[in-house]
């Protein structure tokens, strides 16, 4: 069953064929990024068996800055969206053991973990323009000095909500809803005129 | 005859003369130079008439600089380029540009509509309230056809705008608006503090007033000062300097847009306009001043123009306005220009100061006098000059000239400000409407302030950028202010006009003072209705020139004083922005959102016709070859009711519950018991909002002990999420309860028919499907395809039937595979209007029924509302007009004739014969059913229920259309669900 679900796997923007769309060099790149396991992870930051079970699976507490996204186990990312609320990002290859562990320590406590591997589509936007690109359409602040590498900030870009994450001062990684992806990117596409956009290989 | 005749040999500090342009105005050929705006190439290659005057098509020329200019605007670019209304002040020349005159026939030259202003007498104020009454039938016939040939200024382009207009949104400590002397030292000093600045400025290059006219600052030229205040700005990262960009609006919370256009040389795919939405902790609005008119018959010539103007062009582009000039004004400007335009080539006949006793020994000066009146028609050819005095005897002096430049003092920008909420004084003595309290975080300064030396603009910008940055927190030393030696006052008493004849006050809408006077006469006190009467400041310059003289004459004309007339209400935007470059990235493909279900590429596939559902598409019906859209809508009807079909239900709203106290808070939010549901099992549960009314339905299944799966209906799911959000965060807190959406997560799919079982038996080899083991509304999680699925058995079309989940990554798999493995049974997809149909054959309500008036019991739901509960809702449905008699009730009409058909929005009637009487109720969801061969309608009648078996009448007043139908239960198909079973 694992290996037919695997092959069964979809992307949102698997309709526009990106792949035979890539090349060339602009000054921003678009691409989707690599399918990911994704969760939210809800609980009290102040009870400290919460916060023990998540530092003792992740390997990361959960007390971190509002938009923090913290580094965890498995090459996983744990991000603050709100006052008990976290997403975690962990790789396909993880295979949901991280997520697993988690589930497992949290058994019989507080807090709650929701499966939403499937509810965002991931498109990165990298390149010198690329924080010019997101700014025709975010109201948030997207300078350096506010708004820096390692920091997450749920928004709305152009069309659609977006989790934008910032890996790097001009790389960006946007978990855009899935239903929303394919009329988003198309957004970004046209945006993008202005910085020359074109698709990652 | 040389290209350009009146370009000077040397000079223009804005030009480059290494090569010039060629370019089109009305057809024929002129030469300029990169760097000129339309105007100085206009005016260097001897072209006086640029416009027609809005009502009187009289000839007008260029009068002003920049964007305060009222006069020649024009359509620049053909076809699908051509941009109308656009100010030839601001239409930076490039090699090839196409532009043309408006409102004139056959050219601005030579147009014909010209005899109107022979005519102007039958053209007052207001007269589109007064003429062309009568004979009324001469309106449509004559009057309107022949007004719209004759109004308006540029026709709208045919085709859709095709040029890249661009966005951008920035964040600043401090925004400056206008990069004059004052805005230069602001954004100086503040970057320098340490802030985040963002500087605008309307013209190519920052300078302000400097660009016109030269200036000293420090020990050296005024505009090398600038430069080299540029260029250190231009070097700091935290710096963003705009050029020929625009404040336009002020909005709240200091969000200010900025409309900046492309230079005249910007290579192939540049952005035609970039909008920039500033969001700005502090602004200093450094937007300078605005030259005042003088009031004079044929003030409007062509070469009439503003003195600071006049002496721009030649500073600044190396045109000369004319050859001979009369300079008039009542302020010590007009010796600066005199002497500019002197030095620049101009002889000049003469400069008339309306104050008495002031001087000029170098020039041919006319102290205590101004021009009443300026000779010629088609270009200005002389001036008559008169004592202001008003001494007997006085007989004028009449002067040959081909320039009349008037200098009327200045009116401080202060739009933005007012834009803002700020409040406005004015200055009596100095007859200046100053900025007064400010209304958000800004300040002005310079002009803008009513400060018109250059000193005190200097002094008065730096101040403003160090306070800005330091209420943005930036209190770095910033250095010393730069200083100037010029340190004039520049007032200017307040002096309108000498003379009488047509002496105009709004030259854009041909506004007269005779206009206002009248105005004022005929009894307008209020000045938004002189402006609205009389059309003064309402075109696209908004009054920047004539606002202050509309305003004296109509304080003067009513015998009162100035700050008790008030000022109209300065709105955005402050010039003009292109409706595309609004409309970017919101309109065209794909711009605004579609939302995608996981199955989206196969319906598309497979031909579907999609309806709207909110942002989601959705397939409405599966078009079938030689068949119409009914016939497919009924096929796949009757087709799932006697096999099976499949239904893509990805859109509806799902939410994950989590928390100790899950089952306590949805006992809570539903108006029936969800805490008794066993795991595993579901129940069908009614939200109600606060004044009970029905707000959603959906199906609430328990995963475990502590954790719920619900459903929401497609439209309300935002609403849904929202609802137990507020709830949780602020009502009961004390709840441990995680809300978490997964409707992105989740894909599903529905397959109902009495086929179900066998196709789901085949797919989900593992799972027991008998009634024992999987009785109505129970959930089991199991692979489905091959795919890890959750599987609801519960039915929306009335029959047997089973809700598939999976993740949406596998949905068009799920989707796919089930098709290939249903061929065997006939699985036939079926959309929106089938599911329609099914649900109102079930009585089934959508919000069609539940619309925000309608309680449980009117939807014959009573039943399932606990009375005991305290859930939201509950308690109002204790409310006697919740209770009364006569309410309208859910009720089902099966239609008497089986041939009849309901059209859309009818109501019901006791009768059918159409008399005007109050309608019973009215249709609410209406359908052909192919099960039963009728027309069939839900309805909301009122005591409904009590009028089961009675005929009543289902009719369209506005249609004529009317049929009898009988009253009956809303269930019209299989009331005892034994199609459940399968």
């Amino acid at each position: 069953m694992a290996d037919d679900a695997t092959d069964a796997r979809r992307s949102a923007l698997a309709g526009l064929d990106l792949g035979s769309r890539a090349g060339g060099a602009g000054g921003v790149l678009l691409g989707e990024g690599p399918a990911r396991e994704s969760f939210v992870l809800r609980g009290p930051v102040d009870d400290p068996a919460f916060a023990q079970a998540v530092e003792t699976a992740l390997g990361a507490g959960p007390a971190l800055e509002p938009g923090e996204a913290r580094e965890c186990r498995e090459d996983a990312l744990l991000i603050r969206l709100g006052p008990d609320e976290w997403r975690l990002v962990a790789p396909l290859s993880d295979d949901g053991r991280l997520a697993a562990r988690l589930a497992s320590e949290l058994a019989g406590g507080r807090g709650a973990l929701v499966n939403v591997s499937s509810a965002s589509t991931v498109i990165t936007v990298a390149g010198e323009h690329a924080a010019d690109l997101l700014a025709t359409g975010t109201g948030i602040d997207l300078d350096p000095a506010a708004f820096p590498p390692g920091r997450a900030a749920r928004t709305r870009i152009g069309n659609a909500q977006a989790l934008v994450h910032r890996r790097a001062e001009d790389a960006f990684e946007l978990h855009v809803p899935r239903s929303y992806a394919r009329s988003f990117w198309e957004w970004l596409e046209e945006r993008g005129r202005e910085f020359d956009a074109a698709v990652a290989l | 005859m040389r290209r350009q005749p009146f370009r000077t040999a040397e000079g223009g500090h804005l030009i480059d003369r290494t090569g010039p342009l060629r370019f089109d105005f009305d057809g024929h050929r002129h030469e300029g130079y990169r760097g000129d705006s339309l105007a100085s190439g206009l005016l260097a290659a001897g072209v006086r008439i640029a416009a027609r005057s809005f009502k009187y098509h009289r000839p007008r020329g260029v009068w002003g600089f920049g964007a305060e200019e009222p006069n020649v605007m024009v359509t620049a670019g053909i076809g699908e380029e051509a941009r109308p209304n656009l100010k030839a002040t601001e239409i930076p020349l490039s090699e090839g540009l196409e532009a043309s005159g408006q409102n004139a026939w056959p050219s601005v030259a030579w147009d014909l509509g010209g005899a109107l202003g022979l005519a102007g007498g039958i053209l007052p104020a207001g007269f589109y309230y007064k003429t062309f009454m009568w004979p009324a039938r001469w309106w449509l016939a004559l009057y309107e056809p022949l007004l719209r040939r004759l109004a308006g200024f540029g026709p709208a382009p045919p085709a859709p705008d095709g040029a890249f207009h661009a966005k951008r949104r920035v964040n600043a400590d401090v925004l400056v608006a206008g990069g004059g002397p004052a805005g230069v030292a602001a954004a100086l000093a503040a970057a320098r503090a340490g802030a985040r600045v963002v500087l605008a400025d309307e013209n190519v290059r920052f300078g302000g007033d400097l660009l016109r006219a030269p200036g000293e600052i420090g020990d050296g030229d005024g505009l090398a000062w600038i430069d080299a205040a540029t260029a250190e700005l231009e070097g700091m990262s935290r710096v963003r300097l705009l050029r020929r960009a625009t404040v336009t609006g002020y909005y709240d919370h200091n969000l200010l847009l900025v409309a900046e256009r492309a230079a005249g040389d910007a290579p192939p795919g540049t952005p035609e306009t970039r909008l920039w939405f500033v969001r700005a902790r502090e602004v200093v609005i450094a937007a300078g001043a605005h030259e005042r008119p003088l009031l004079f018959a044929g003030n409007d010539r062509p070469g009439v123009m503003s003195a600071s103007a006049a002496g721009g062009y030649a500073h600044a582009y190396g045109v000369l306005a004319g050859r001979r000039a009369v300079i008039a004004g009542n302020n010590d400007s007009i010796y600066s220009v005199a002497r500019l335009l002197r030095s620049a080539g101009v002889s000049i006949a003469a400069v008339a100061d309306t104050r008495p006793d002031s001087e000029a020994p170098d020039l041919p000066c006319r102290a205590g006098r101004a021009v009443e009146r300026a000779f010629g028609s088609r270009r200005v050819r002389g001036a008559l000059l008169r004592r202001t005095d008003g001494r007997a005897g006085d007989r004028g002096e009449r002067i040959a000239c081909d320039l009349v430049a008037v200098a009327g003092g200045w009116s401080p920008a202060v739009h933005l400000h007012a834009q803002a909420r700020g409040s406005l004084s004015y200055d009596e003595e100095r007859g200046l409407i100053l900025p007064d309290r400010p209304g958000g975080a800004n300040r002005s300064a310079g002009a803008a302030a009513g400060r018109f030396d250059l000193d005190g603009c200097l002094a008065e910008g730096w101040a403003a950028g160090v306070a800005a940055a330091a209420s943005s927190g930036h209190e770095r030393a910033a250095g010393e202010p730069p200083r100037s030696p010029d340190r004039s006052a520049g007032d200017a008493p307040v002096f309108w006009q000498l003379g009488g004849g047509k002496r105009f006050v709004d030259l854009q809408y041909d506004v007269t003072a005779a206009d206002v006077e009248l105005a004022a006469r005929e009894g307008y006190r209020s000045v938004e209705h002189v402006k609205r009467y009389t059309a003064l400041g309402m075109g696209t310059d908004q009054g920047k020139t004539s606002g202050m003289a509309g305003l004296v004459l109509l304080s003067e004309a009513l015998g009162r004083p100035v700050a008790r007339t008030g000022t109209t209400t300065f709105r955005p935007p402050y010039t003009p922005v292109p409706m595309a470059a609004m409309a970017a990235g919101l309109i065209g493909e794909g711009q605004d959102a579609l939302r995608r279900t996981a199955a989206d590429d196969w319906h598309e596939a497979r031909g579907a016709v999609f309806t709207a559902a909110g942002h989601w598409r959705r397939p409405r019906y599966y078009p079938r070859e030689g068949t119409g859209e009914d016939e497919a809508i009924e096929a796949e009807v009757r087709e799932t009711r006697a096999g099976v079909g499949i239904v893509d239900v990805g859109t509806l709203g799902k939410v994950d519950i989590q928390g100790r106290d899950a089952a306590a808070f949805l006992d809570l939010v539903y108006a029936n018991r969800m805490s008794s549901l066993k795991t595993g099992r579901g129940r069908y549960g009614l939200m109600l909002r606060e004044d009970g009314r029905v707000f959603d339905d959906g199906v609430v299944m328990r995963l475990g002990e502590s954790h719920f799966y619900l459903t929401t209906t497609t439209a309300q799911h935002h609403a849904v999420m929202q609802h137990m959000e507020y709830l949780l965060q602020t009502v009961w807190p004390e709840l441990e309860v995680y809300a978490t959406d997964v409707s992105e997560h989740w894909f599903a799919a529905a397959l109902a028919g009495p086929g179900s079982r066998a196709l789901l038996g085949e797919a989900a080899p593992g799972l027991d499907l008998s009634d024992e083991a999987f009785p109505m509304m129970a959930v089991h999680a199991a692979a489905v395809a091959d795919l890890p699925a959750l599987v609801f058995r519960m039915s929306y079309s009335g029959e047997l039937s089973y809700e598939i989940a999976v993740p949406a990554d596998y949905g068009l798999a799920l989707w796919t595979r089930l098709l290939t493995a249903g061929r065997e049974h006939g699985l036939v997809p079926y959309g929106t209007d089938a599911m329609g149909v099914m649900r109102l054959e079930k009585g089934h309500v959508t919000h069609a029924e539940a619309d925000g008036r309608t309680t449980p019991d009117d939807l014959g739901l009573g039943r399932m509302v606990r009375a005991d509960a305290r859930s939201i809702g509950v308690r109002s449905l204790a409310l006697p007009a919740l209770r009364r008699k006569g309410r309208q009730q859910l009720v089902g009409l099966s239609v008497i004739d089986a041939q009849a058909r309901i059209p859309p929005g009818c109501q019901v009637a006791e009768s059918g014969d159409m008399r005007p009487a109050p309608p019973l109720g009215h249709v609410t969801s209406f359908c052909y059913s192919p099960t039963l061969g009728r027309a069939l309608a839900l309805a909301l009648v009122e005591n409904g229920r009590a009028r089961t078996g009675q005929t009543v009448h289902v009719a369209s007043p506005v249609t004529g259309f009317s049929t009898a139908a009988e009253v009956v239960s809303p269930v019209f198909y299989d009331a005892e669900g034994v199609r459940l079973r399968g």
